[in-house]
């Protein structure tokens, strides 16, 4: 046969960088379809072994009651921490007044903040029992129960103070791409001021805030923790009860409409984001802040910054102060009373006390490593294959992005609790295997969008140049594109460690007996009123993770203007 | 060292409209051959055929004996030099331009000596340990240059190289360009839009549009003897008139104008040889520098074989003046020395080309 010939009868053809792409795309697509995909269909089997009768429950019984409260929740939570962080944007991108530039600072803090003792030491710093209440108790003779923050209003307030960032960082983000000249052209044209705001800034800003709104609504959906301290039966909470009450089939129907109502919101933003894609952002004329004139206007603006610095600042300093508690003695004081470095000398010295911190390491560089390899070839197969299949494993690796650990950890249990064809015979309950997966699963869409993002910003014809120069595909994808990659993926391996690190919600559905990951062990020791010990523990953490986040910094924006090789 | 043949080369990327429609090209073993056209004509897909990044839907890719057309990119043996040069960020100059030899097993002393060399005719000797981004746009440019050089390929591909120059750094790069490959004498495939550039550096051009071949040959043909009426609008300037063939003798054909007015051609003043028939439709190409103007004569028609026209408007452009004039229809540019005698806007004149210069395209 001539090639001529052969050639003819095809429209569509192939190029061997093509042909590389689907070689890589079958088994990455395998593996997430066994991790990822399967797990949320083990799950929705499970919730219809009885025909589905237990979606019953969504009509009439604790079900429907939990689903609305975590829908209220949610709400409550996006109108709240979209205010907070939309007034912080415009405040801290538009304006300088004394005291911005810590204020920069101290607005991330929550982004640092270890999810499980984070939402502690709101507990005891705001709760019924904790400082605040106290200290405004024995000034003003109220009881500390009229001023705390107790159930859904702790909730509340924990979910502002750490959702606040996803809305601060878009709407600064949008506020300070946004070209000056447009405003001065409202301006211009006879707008005042507030006109202008309401007509061309808001609107400018409605991405902004409608992205920070679907991640923070989601994010609400999910929350566990604040919930279980706070004691309100949200739809996680109702799944983690059901679980542990043996009751597996409920737990499957409400994980199943969970991920339903994430999912859609996934989708949601998905399309919403396309949507906006074409928006051009111009390069006008660049923001410049206001600075705060007049004696008085200065300083009362001083005085406001001080105290919402203090305000974002003090959960990160009650969990310091308490880690050095000794544990038992804090009972009705309104600061403990006793302070001792043994709880960190514990920790250090006592090997049960270190055997959480090496599970929790350990697994979490297991996840991070499999993480790496998966959501890169992933990111590189998405990137290149110009076929239908790339949105189809984008949104595979996706997709436990959406879901919340709490049913994450459901889906892991539904699907590897006993050998099946689908599970490729893995039985996972009851190892120590199950935290590493359980980890990866979470975090691999963590790795996955910072890699896609490294991705975008290489120009596909250097890795043209590699194949002209007579490098094959795979030559050229490790002697330049990885190398390329390789700042934005170890950032995002990194934030992918530490999340493992101190993760909590799905660790509590499934972790091992044997092997108690770092959250569950703090959440044990609060639990048995050794504050001071589970607070050292939340302080090491924060520890770590300032550590990581630093050398993240470093990684991704290096000092020196060029390396040399 | 081999020629490049691309037989019956069509690519079509499933629109129905074919990006590349059956095209036939012979480039022989050492020449500097260009395809020239304008933004969208294929000349780039073509260009990425030979390289190996596109396959073509149908045809036949040929390096002198050896069919290519379903060989990987990194098999073909080409050297590409990339429209924005693809420079590896993350190595500095020498281990780009080391690159290919690295690929190909050359390691160690001989690639140090091969690498050296390479920079030393792009004169960049000095920039062997800079990073990438310590070097100005016609730095890179040579650093793309000498890295598709060094691997001695059987093909040099040149995707626009010149566009992100400007234009003083561009005229002196095109000449450094050519002088290397006449040394080297690697057959050269070079993609652009600037026919100035095509001229200039070209052993012969082929020009494109919307996918199909118009005509290949030397500069000087291509500028002489356009096969096209878009060929001849394309390459410099000129005045190109819709007619009629109205008789042919044996020496000249005649040709009524759409806009008006009657043209002698010589009877083989066609590219491709065929002797017009009357009746015929047919355009005449007619360069404004082989026009001659002069006074309306007081008839009410102009001598034969000339044009009558009115002056729009007279621009002055250095040695020359450019008098645009009306002919019917039709908006005629006519190029000539600067005077002091030159027409002035509003007056009638007559237009007379030079027989030998008059050259009839296919509409």
């Amino acid at each position: 046969m001539t090639a001529l010939k052969g050639n003819r009868t095809r429209l569509q053809t192939s190029t061997s960088s093509d042909r590389f792409v689907y070689v890589l795309a079958i088994p990455l697509a395998f593996i997430l379809l066994v991790y990822i995909v399967v797990p949320m269909i083990a799950t929705l089997l499970t919730s219809f072994q009885s025909g589905g009768d237990v979606y019953r429950d969504f009509t009439s019984g604790t079900s429907k009651s939990a689903l609305i409260l975590s829908v209220l929740i949610s709400l409550g939570s996006v109108v709240t921490s979209g205010i907070v962080g939309t007034c912080l944007a415009v405040l801290l991108t538009r304006f300088r007044f004394p005291g911005r530039g810590i204020l920069k600072i101290v607005a991330l803090v929550p982004l640092g903040l270890p999810p499980l003792i984070g939402a502690l030491s709101f507990y005891y710093l705001y709760g019924s029992s904790g400082i605040l209440p106290r200290a405004i108790a024995s000034l003003t003779g109220l009881p500390a129960q009229a001023v705390a923050f107790d159930g859904i209003a702790g909730v509340m307030l924990v979910h502002t103070l750490t959702m606040y960032p996803y809305f601060y960082l878009s709407v600064s983000a949008g506020l300070a791409g946004s070209d000056a000249s447009l405003e001065e052209a409202a301006m211009n044209l006879g707008s005042s001021r507030a006109r202008m705001w309401r007509t061309v800034v808001l609107p400018m800003l409605t991405p902004a805030l409608v992205s920070g709104a679907l991640l923070t609504f989601m994010v609400s959906m999910a929350s566990f923790t604040a919930p279980q301290f706070y004691n309100v039966n949200t739809l996680t909470m109702r799944i983690v009860a059901a679980k542990t009450s043996g009751n597996y089939e409920l737990a499957a129907a409400q994980s199943t409409v969970l991920s339903i109502v994430s999912i859609l919101f996934l989708l949601t933003m998905r399309w919403y984001q396309n949507q906006r894609s074409t928006r051009s952002l111009s390069k006008g004329t660049p923001q410049v802040a206001t600075p705060l004139t007049g004696a008085w206007a200065r300083v009362a603006a001083g005085l406001c910054s001080l105290l919402i610095v203090l305000t974002l600042a003090a959960p990160a300093a009650t969990i310091v102060l308490l880690a050095f508690t000794v544990d038992g003695t804090w009972t009705t004081q309104i600061l403990p009373p006793q302070y001792t470095l043994q709880n960190f000398v514990d920790i250090a010295s006592n090997p049960r006390s270190l055997r959480p911190i090496l599970v929790s390491s350990q697994m979490s560089l297991l996840a991070m490593l499999a993480s790496i390899l998966i959501g890169v070839l992933t990111a590189w197969v998405v990137a290149r294959w110009r076929g239908r299949g790339a949105s189809v494993l984008d949104l595979m690796i996706m997709l436990p992005w959406a879901l919340p650990g709490t049913v994450v950890g459901i889906n892991i249990v539904t699907a590897f609790a006993s050998p099946t064809p689908f599970n490729l015979g893995q039985v996972l309950v009851g190892s120590l295997w199950i935290l590493p997966v359980a980890y990866f699963i979470r975090f691999v869409p963590l790795v996955f969008r910072n890699a896609a993002a490294s991705i975008a910003q290489i120009d596909p014809s250097v890795e043209e140049a590699a194949q002209n120069l007579g490098a094959t595909p795979w030559r050229t994808l490790r002697t330049v594109t990885l190398p390329l990659m390789a700042r934005g993926v170890i950032a995002g391996a990194l934030l992918a460690f530490i999340q493992g690190f101190g993760e909590y919600v799905a660790s509590v559905v499934i972790y091992p007996a044997r092997f108690t990951p770092l959250s569950v062990e703090i959440y044990n020791r609060q639990y048995a009123n050794e504050l001071g010990s589970a607070f050292a523990y939340g302080a090491l953490q924060m520890a770590v993770i300032l550590i990581v986040l630093i050398i993240s910094e470093v990684v991704q924006n290096p000092r020196p203007h060029r390396d040399k090789r | 060292m081999t020629g490049v043949s691309l037989t019956d080369i069509t690519k079509d990327y499933g629109s129905g409209i074919p990006s590349v429609n059956s095209l036939n090209i012979d480039i022989a073993d050492g020449e500097f051959f260009t395809l020239l056209g304008p933004s969208g004509c294929g000349k780039s897909t073509t260009l990425r055929m030979i390289a190996g990044f596109v396959s073509p839907s149908s045809g036949q890719i040929r390096f002198g004996d050896r069919d290519v057309t379903r060989v990987a990119p990194h098999k073909r043996d080409t050297g590409m030099v990339f429209q924005n040069y693809a420079l590896f960020p993350h190595m500095n100059v020498a281990t780009n331009v080391g690159y290919g030899l690295t690929t190909r097993r050359i390691r160690g002393d001989e690639k140090r000596r091969l690498v050296a060399e390479a920079l030393e005719v792009v004169g960049l000797s000095d920039y062997a340990d800079r990073g990438i981004g310590q070097l100005s746009g016609g730095q890179q440019q040579r650093v793309a240059l000498a890295r598709a050089l060094v691997i001695d390929p059987s093909v040099l591909l040149l995707d626009e190289p010149l566009s992100n120059l400007d234009a003083k750094l561009r005229e002196e790069t095109r000449g450094h360009i050519r002088r290397i490959q006449k040394e080297s004498g690697t057959t050269s495939v070079y993609v652009t839009h600037d026919q100035a550039e095509a001229m200039a550096m070209s052993d012969r051009i082929a020009v494109l549009q919307d996918g199909v071949l118009h005509q290949v040959a030397e500069p000087r043909e291509i500028y002489r003897c356009p096969a096209t009426a878009f060929v001849a609008r394309f390459i410099g300037r000129s005045n190109v008139i819709d007619g009629t063939v109205e008789d042919v003798d044996a020496r000249y054909c005649t040709i009524r104008l759409d806009s008006g007015g009657v043209l002698r051609a010589p009877r083989a003043a066609r590219t491709s040889g065929d002797c017009p028939t009357p009746g015929e439709s047919i355009a005449v190409s007619l360069r404004p520098e082989s026009l001659a103007i002069g006074p309306a004569n007081s008839s009410d028609a102009p001598a034969a074989g000339s044009l009558r026209a009115r002056v729009k408007s007279v621009e002055f452009t250095g040695a020359t003046c450019t008098v645009t004039t009306q002919v019917g229809e039709s908006e005629v540019l006519v190029s000539v020395p600067d005077s002091n005698t030159l027409p002035q806007q509003g007056d009638d004149v007559d237009l007379t080309p030079s027989p030998e210069k008059i050259w009839m395209v296919n509409r």
